[in-house]
């Protein structure tokens, strides 16, 4: 009996491109990672290489007087491109203030708005995103909503001309999932921009979920930095996310009430 | 003059300009921002621009956040 030598044949390899696009700018990975809850920086380093994410968010705080190592050097020497937010913030004006200090800090006009409406929650606060996603975008900035699962509100935020658009499986943090994927399915519907899913994945699984539902990408952040295993969790994301989308683009079988053999009817023995 | 620096009182010399002052509190120089009752400073007019009587300096930086 012969076995084949797999190793001498060719691996199959898509061809089909299926670049991941923000505001005109390529990334390289579908996977966004957000940077809060790592315990350490050199943690945080290994996540982000393991994660392959090209995006990757930082908030934006009062200089402590006693700072040692910057998440700035950690993510300059991971090379990838940054991502400030406008987490703690409770109105629009906050967040607009946020976002200018980003902007001038980190010379970045790209920002992941978040305006929330308590602590308890951490939901976003719909009447004070809107307002300060309006005046973001029209002071020139590439404007990322963090958003409810709300289809009409997504519908409302691409309208005022919001690069992406960012709802949430369950709160921020709570590992919970997607929670509406029927809401998930219809935001990527109800957008032209690219939806990335932002907030309450825990596992592999539910990011996967997400990519196989539609979204563009996916941010994930405490699922990661608060794993046991930060880059070994980071990796798995990493693949999920792609097997999420590949699955996704590559026309699933129609889900069917009763089997279907899969093996010839015919030439069957018969004992 | 009394400033509030990142939310606590400060008292510097009367016409300290905001550059003076990154350099007194010895505030990291790269990757930082500036406000000036809740004004963002662009860095090019630190220099120029003198810190305002009992004005509210917020001095940010990137922290790891989701």
């Amino acid at each position: 009996m012969t076995v084949t030598d797999m190793s001498s044949v060719a691996p199959v390899v898509s061809s089909v491109p299926d670049p991941f696009v923000i505001a005109g700018e390529e990334l390289s990975s579908r996977l966004l990672l957000g940077t809060g809850g790592a315990t350490s920086l050199t943690t945080l380093e290994s996540a982000v290489r393991a994660s392959g994410s090209a995006l990757v968010t930082v908030a934006i705080r009062r200089v402590s007087l006693t700072a040692g190592d910057s998440v700035l050097a950690v993510l300059n020497r991971a090379r990838v491109r940054l991502l400030p937010n406008t987490a703690g913030c409770y109105t629009a004006r906050e967040a607009v203030l946020t976002a200018k200090l980003a902007r001038e800090a980190l010379g970045t006009t790209w920002v992941k708005l978040e305006v929330i409406a308590d602590d308890k929650t951490l939901l976003p606060d719909a009447i004070e995103l809107l307002d300060a996603a309006e005046r973001l975008v029209d002071d020139g900035f590439t404007v990322l909503p963090y958003t409810n699962d709300d289809p009409v509100l997504a519908r409302r935020l691409a309208g005022l001309g919001c690069a992406a658009i960012m709802p949430l499986g369950s709160p921020i943090g709570s590992g919970l999932g997607i929670r509406n994927p029927h809401a998930i399915e219809m935001i990527c519907d109800a957008v032209d921009v690219p939806v990335v899913l932002d907030a309450g994945i825990g596992t592999a699984s539910d990011a996967a979920l997400a990519m196989e539902l539609g979204c563009d990408a996916v941010l994930i952040a405490s699922a990661v930095t608060r794993a046991e295993n930060p880059a070994a969790m980071a990796t798995a994301m990493k693949h999920a996310v792609i097997a999420g989308r590949l699955a996704r683009t590559s026309g699933r079988i129609p889900v069917r009430r009763l089997a279907r053999a899969s093996s010839p009817t015919e030439g069957v023995v018969v004992g | 003059m009394t400033i509030t620096l990142n939310g606590s009182p400060h008292e510097i010399a009367d016409g300290t300009t905001l550059d003076q002052l990154v350099t007194v509190f010895s505030l990291p120089e790269r990757g930082v921002a500036l406000a000036m009752n809740s004004e963002v400073v662009p860095r090019s007019v630190w220099a120029s621009t003198r810190v305002l009587l009992d004005a509210r300096v917020e001095v940010v930086t990137a922290f790891q956040g989701g």
